[in-house]
């Protein structure tokens, strides 16, 4: 299919190029040795003419890569005779595949008098199409090219036009941003209804248990696979707790040190040293983690006599903290600095110290900021993956002691979807129900500390 | 008239005064605790670095053979046809391995055999062939092989696999051979004797350890769960007759070394002795290495091999060992630049497994996210920055644009997954998907950074653009755009810089498959260097260890440069207005 | 007027072939087993680097999960060949057949052993096949004579016999898709199960006798009646009884991928997991295995078949590929070369038990000839 595309597509470039010197040519002939008297600068005229010869065949033709194959199917599948349309849901895919198999030269696993006929239908439908395709872009094209350029006149409002085009492309663009969350919510929504539809809801977000696999044949004695997600979300919750016990005190008290005393010098070195740790892959954190952290932590729980394992919520926890301190501290930086000059002069005034200040009138002026800091630091540690999947282990543990391993939302997206295809089971489907948990958590986190951030970076100014 | 001075005055001065010291001292604490944080912060980034420097230093080296081969044309081409396709299907593992054997020819035990082979990959064959089917004339000569010897054998010439002490011997070794190819050593020299107290003193700590068990046992036997008493005891017993027996063997004059026992060697100028029974002045061994032979000899420049950990616990043993050492010894092993580490992908081998397979797909799928995300994003903050009207729908963009900055890059991989893969059929593994899901997370990050870039050109450019007749969008694009250029630049970068450093979402895409070729196409399979970072940290294996770390010294390294690169670009570029 | 037309189906025409040629995958697509998966990946880098053809894509699904994609059907979207450490079952060989994959070549690479292991670190585990069963199973008699199931109570090792350790058990073993979990229920699980007196008696009694009559008086009726409220016969209910295993967290299933079980034994001396041999051939600095009915798990002991789990490992081509992908054929040669999987081939070093040279000579040549599985196995 896409074979057209290829045809199609660089004679379009080609016509793009060839239209736009054609317009300009034409723009300054209509102008006849006056320019001046020209409406827009003839580039526009170029500009206009070349969007309309490829603009509409363009979309054409995108709509044929995307939809063309499903459309050929559909046209071949209404003409299929009845007994074949009766056959089971895979069985039908089965014959349409050996059917376009047959038609465009691929293996097909069988043959019969149906398929050949199907494979019949095929090439004839793929060849209407590809024969409508061609003359649609051409027609559009060159319709496309007439038009505009008869309208071309020393009069004619080229940049006008062009200009109301390219605004609808740069809206366009912006509307780019809706379209992914319409798309993450969509694929999200509809694979976790597929899921909810083979597992309760309330079994999911309240159950005990966690073990997602299930047996894969008849013949075969598994699990009763049970998806209580309730040891992932407390895995979640205890490592975001232990990573914020690490980086709010921590990110709070650089943020003030760095806004409140160091020396501009200083600041400007310790700066951009904070910022090395937020830019740090977070695989290279999970390596740290997994390597140092985890048996460091281990003999140091050893040595007093605790019992504890290199994949530990602790150890994970830590390193979360690390990597999310510059998070906290830059925010908690912006905020403390958009409170107003004279708050501090008026603590001074009245004698008090530096600390005094910072505590009793800059941390209460600041608070509802630094709690959006925070509140977005946690929706990052909520959604952090490579930390987790590589130092926090895989075991659906459900305790309180960090020095356990224990599995995170997260983690088990990554252990349900790698490796396996199949998009049937409640395993897979499971892992989309777990995001669409873990999007709509960090949405509302984010969606609340983003409204009070901004609000109180604003209120001083 | 002033008003009176209220009368306590003094007092409330005194009390200030009084304060002020606790006043201070929490002062004094306050700036501590700040200091404290950055103090903690910038450690703990010390810390991973240089843990990581440190892991991944030794990978950057690598030991290579340098054996003289001869390329014998029945093994390569017996017909002598001199054809290409006839030469390429030649015996060349035989061929490394016939190498290996005549470097040693005593070895002779099956077993033994294949400890040697092992040394070199037959992978390894595979660059022979390459060599050879490119220069046909080599066949009959004798070249120098060089390719990496085995992970195992590489580590432990590092000195990654064994605590080793060599301890070098000054007066004469005398050795005489006795019946079952073993050898009588006799010595006046300290160096054996400190190999026989270092053997004691690790079989005393072995039997303090078993004491420290079996009393443990005892005590659980008495307190602990009644039913498992006996079986607690005559645990305790087993480990306590273990231990005697070991204190007791430990002040024998003579020690007999097992493969549970560290390794001792004898090593002169053309032979290496295992020694299997040590004692302070002779010892008993087995010629491991020798390259001439003479029933009676004295040797005067040897030394003593200990090496701490059991040849049982370890992957690489005593032969191979024995065998690495005399290489090196006779230069036929050097340790060399490792060049492959850049130019092969990954491998099944750690020796032979490179990144340049990884970055290759990193660079593709990071040119698939620039020319995706960065039009798109300039585009839409142009349009948000100047041309957006106030009302409800821009500001429902708006809060969407920052939302999406915030959600976990692992949601993008799983809509990549359901729409780009199970909607659109789309390659798995491909550059070109990975791409794509990068580029709808790094979408915000560019929109933010172009309006900011936007936002801080002056009104009066714009203005003045107007003035003199330009109309809005010619303002935008001829004057403002230009401007706003190098900050637009610098926070792309800084966005694809954190695209590069990106895992999860593309574990979701099927980019986690074992991938030994460098991807030719935007469309074939391939991984990134955040994955095969992954990959490699997850592999059983010892010497992926250092890999990874020097994977992790690289994709930092390009990291950097790009941020780098962004900060020139600011300061390059940068205009106060 | 006919020019055109000419012209015009010119195009159309090469358009279809450049369609079909766009479409053709021309990397063999391999998937299965995560036991054969060392040697699989071995294979295909070799045969990358002699041949002309681009390296393989191995993923590792386990054998289950491979023999799904393997049967889906026939064509690109659809895996070449799959790798399993067990035999293909009668339900896989009838899915496959009904979703037209009709021509299947069986090859058989050699032995492998399942290994129950813990960190090296720890003291050696030496279990019997019926401690084992008692261990992992989810239902255990409350006696060697009296078949009164109950659900497992053993929470340590040292409930089950005082001679074991006294820690918890946790045991990390593979998931359903694996081959090595259907090995190792069918073969240390079975052999453990039937070493209980009681349940040996139950799999020989017939529906109806008096020994069953007997011996199920205390089964519970979720046991002895099937989907339809039949009867159960004797065979089955005592598979069910071994093949289940605990869910209480003794038991856990730990994914696909080997050396994950590997790291985490490492990292929990007191834990064990199971998988294939050549792991811990692999792995032997960081865990060991345990002794069971008195045999180590050693090359030699797997190779003379003393070791008791011991299972064949297979890969599976589909011939109606051939010539579809480019290679498939001269994959099978490589991996049937001595060069690999002879006694000093390449797979030797990675852990596989080769197969003894008179059975590797006439199963190489099969193979290489691509002789298609005529029979269900």
């Amino acid at each position: 299919m896409p074979s057209v595309f290829l045809f199609l597509f660089p004679a379009l470039v080609g016509a793009m190029v060839v239209s736009f010197f054609l317009g300009k040519t034409r723009a300054l002939g209509s102008a006849k040795e006056h320019p001046a008297r020209l409406h827009s600068l003839p580039g526009y005229s170029g500009y206009y003419l070349a969007i309309w010869t490829t603009m509409p065949a363009l979309i054409v033709l995108l709509a044929y890569v995307f939809f063309g194959p499903a459309l050929v199917a559909m046209q071949v599948r209404s003409g299929l005779p009845p007994e074949t349309l009766a056959l089971p849901v895979e069985k039908l895919e089965l014959f349409m595949r050996n059917a376009r198999a047959l038609a465009f030269g691929g293996a097909a696993s069988q043959t019969s008098a149906a398929l050949t006929d199907a494979a019949r239908h095929f090439t004839a439908a793929a060849r209407t199409l590809n024969m409508a395709v061609i003359v649609l872009v051409a027609g559009l094209a060159i319709g496309g090219f007439a038009m505009a350029r008869r309208q071309i006149a020393a009069d004619f409002r080229a940049r006008n036009k062009v200009e109301r085009f390219v605004y609808a492309l740069l809206l366009a663009c912006s509307i780019i941003a809706v379209l992914t969350t319409l798309g993450i919510i969509l694929s999200l929504l509809t694979e976790s209804l597929r899921f909810f539809a083979q597992v309760n809801i309330i079994d999911f977000i309240f159950g005990l248990k966690w073990s997602p696999q299930t047996a894969l044949r008849a013949d075969q004695i598994g699990q009763s696979g049970s998806f209580g997600a309730i040891p992932l979300f407390a895995g979640t919750f205890l490592i975001t707790l232990i990573a914020m016990a690490v980086a709010v005190p921590v990110g709070i008290y650089a943020a003030i040190y760095l806004s409140e005393y160091a020396r501009p010098r200083a600041r400007q070195i310790i700066k951009p040293v904070l910022e090395v740790l937020a830019g740090i892959p977070t695989v290279v954190y999970g390596f740290f983690a997994l390597l140092t952290i985890g048996p460091f932590i281990r003999q140091l729980a050893e040595s007093i006599g605790l019992g504890a394992q290199t994949q530990s919520a602790l150890s994970a926890g830590l390193v979360m903290g690390i990597m999310i301190i510059p998070f906290v501290s830059s925010l908690s930086d912006d905020v403390i600095n958009a409170v107003p000059q004279a708050l501090r002069d008026g603590s001074y005034a009245m004698g008090a110290t530096q600390s005094e200040t910072v505590r009793n009138i800059i941390l209460p002026a600041a608070l509802p900021g630094i709690m959006g800091a925070v509140m977005l630091a946690i929706s990052r540690a909520i959604g952090e993956t490579m930390i987790v999947v590589m130092a926090a282990g895989q075991s659906a543990n459900l305790t309180a002691n960090p020095l356990q391993p224990v599995t995170t939302v997260t983690v088990q997206i990554v252990t349900l979807l790698t490796g396996d295809q199949e998009f049937d089971s409640a395993k897979t489907l499971a892992a989309f129900a777990l995001g669409l948990v873990l999007f709509v958590v960090t949405l509302l986190l984010n969606i609340f500390a983003l409204q009070v951030v901004n609000k109180y970076r604003e209120r001083y100014d | 008239m002033t008003e009176p001075l209220p009368k306590d005055t003094r007092s409330t001065r005194r009390i200030i005064a009084a304060s002020l010291p606790r006043r201070y001292r929490a002062e004094q604490r306050f700036r501590a605790y700040g200091q404290g944080a950055i103090v903690l912060a910038v450690l703990a980034l010390g810390l991973l670095l240089v843990s990581i420097t440190a892991q991944g230093f030794s990978a950057f080296t690598i030991y290579r053979f340098s054996l003289p081969m001869t390329v014998t044309q029945k093994l390569v081409d017996p017909k002598g046809t001199n054809d290409p396709k006839v030469i390429a299907k030649g015996k060349y593992r035989r061929l490394i391995q016939n190498t290996l054997r005549r470097t040693f020819p005593d070895v002779k035990a099956r077993k033994d055999v294949r400890a040697l082979f092992a040394l070199s990959t037959s992978l390894n064959a595979v660059d022979l062939r390459n060599r050879i089917v490119k220069n046909p004339a080599l066949i009959g000569t004798t070249i120098t092989y060089t390719a990496p010897v085995s992970d195992d054998l590489d580590l432990y010439l590092k000195g990654l696999v064994t605590p080793r002490r060599q301890l070098t011997a000054k007066g004469d070794l005398r050795v005489r051979s006795a019946p079952n190819g073993q050898v009588n050593l006799e010595t006046q020299d300290q160096s054996l004797a400190t190999a026989y107290h270092l053997v004691q003193s690790a079989w005393q700590a072995e039997a303090a350890k078993d004491k420290v068990r079996a009393g443990k046992l005892r005590q659980l036997a008495t307190t602990g769960d009644p039913r498992r008493a006996p079986h607690n005891t005559a645990e305790a017993a087993r480990l306590e007759t273990r231990a005697a027996a070991r204190e007791k063997a430990a002040q024998s004059a003579r020690l007999t070394l097992s493969a549970t026992d560290p390794s001792v060697f004898v090593r002169s100028q053309n032979s290496i002795i295992k020694i299997t029974a040590l004692g302070a002045n002779t010892a008993v061994g087995k010629v491991f290495v020798q390259d001439q032979t003479a029933p009676v000899q004295t040797i005067k420049d040897w030394s003593v091999l200990y090496l701490k950990r059991p040849e049982k616990t370890r992957r690489i043993n005593d032969r191979q060992i024995a065998w690495g050492e005399a290489l090196l010894q006779r230069q036929q092993v050097k340790k060399v630049f490792n060049s492959i580490f850049f130019t092969h992908a990954d491998s099944r081998e750690p020796e032979r497994a490179g990144i340049a397979g990884a970055m290759v797909g990193s660079l593709l799928t990071l040119l698939a996210t620039m020319l995706a995300a960065v039009p798109v994003g300039i585009f839409a903050a142009i349009y948000l920055e100047e041309f957006a009207p106030k009302n409800r729908f821009t500001g429902f963009i708006e809060v969407n644009i920052n939302n999406l900055a915030a959600v976990p890059s692992i949601i993008f991989g799983l809509l990549g997954l359901a729409v780009f893969l199970n909607v659109f059929h789309m390659p798995r593994s491909a550059p070109l998907v990975g791409g794509l899901v990068l580029a709808l997370m790094t979408l915000p990050v560019v929109i933010i950074a172009a309006r900011a870039a936007i936002k801080a050109v002056p009104p009066s450019i714009r203005e003045a653009a107007l003035g003199i007749g330009a109309s809005k969008m010619q303002t935008v694009f001829h004057h403002v755009l230009p401007l706003a250029a190098p900050g637009i630049m610098t926070g792309t970068i800084i966005g694809l810089a954190r695209a590069l450093g990106e895992t999860a979402p593309l574990l979701m895409i099927g980019m986690v498959a074992f991938i030994a070729q460098i991807p030719r196409s935007i469309t074939a399979p391939s991984t990134a260097m955040p994955v095969q970072i992954y990959l490699w940290a997850s592999s059983a294996e010892r010497a992926w260890e250092a890999r990874t770390a020097a994977a992790i010294i690289v994709l930092i390294g390009l990291m950097i440069a790009l941020n780098l690169a962004a900060v020139l670009l600011r300061h390059k570029f940068e205009r106060r207005w | 007027m006919k020019l055109k037309k000419t012209v015009f189906g010119g195009i159309l025409t090469a358009t279809l072939a450049l369609s079909a040629s766009a479409l053709a995958r021309d990397t063999i697509h391999i998937v299965g087993s995560s036991t054969v998966y060392p040697f699989s990946t071995a294979v295909a880098e070799n045969f990358g680097a002699k041949t002309d053809f681009p390296v393989p894509v191995v993923e590792s699904t386990g054998s289950g999960g491979g023999m799904k994609l393997f049967c889906a059907g026939i064509g690109e979207n659809t895996p070449d060949i799959t790798n399993a450490s067990r035999r293909m079952k009668a339900s896989e060989w009838k899915t496959c057949h009904d979703n037209g994959v009709t021509q299947i070549v069986e090859v058989k690479i050699g032995f492998d052993g399942i290994v129950i292991a813990n960190a090296s670190a720890a003291p050696v585990f030496s279990l019997s096949l019926k401690q084992v069963f008692l261990a992992l199973a989810a239902n255990v008699p409350a006696a060697d004579d009296n078949c009164v199931l109950k659900p497992n109570p053993y929470k340590k090792w040292s409930d089950i016999d005082p001679a074991l350790p006294d820690e918890k058990i946790e045991v990390y073993g593979p998931p359903p898709t694996s081959g090595t979990r259907d090995a190792f229920v069918e073969i240390a699980m079975e052999k453990g199960a039937k070493s209980v007196s009681c349940l040996k008696d139950l799999r020989g009694a017939k529906i109806g006798s008096e020994t069953y009559e007997k011996l199920t008086a205390i089964l519970p009726d979720s046991l002895k009646k099937n989907s339809e409220g039949k009867p159960v016969a004797g065979k089955k209910m005592f598979k069910h009884i071994a093949h289940n295993l605990r869910e209480d967290g003794a038991w856990i299933d730990a994914g696909e991928n080997d050396n994950a079980i590997v790291q985490t034994l490492e990292k929990t001396p007191s834990a064990i997991g199971v998988f294939g041999f050549s792991f811990l051939d692999q792995s032997g600095d960081q865990i060991k295995g345990a002794v069971v009915d008195g045999k180590e798990p050693s090359f030699d002991n797997i190779a003379s078949g003393d070791y008791p789990i011991s299972r064949d490992l297979f890969f599976y081509v589909k011939k109606q590929h051939v010539g579809l992908v480019p290679g498939i054929a001269d994959y099978v040669a490589e991996f049937t070369s001595d060069e690999a999987w002879g006694d000093y081939g390449y797979l030797a070093d990675k852990g596989l038990i080769p197969l003894p040279e008179d059975v590797r000579e006439e199963d190489g040549a099969a193979a290489r000839a691509l002789t298609v599985m005529t029979t269900s196995p």
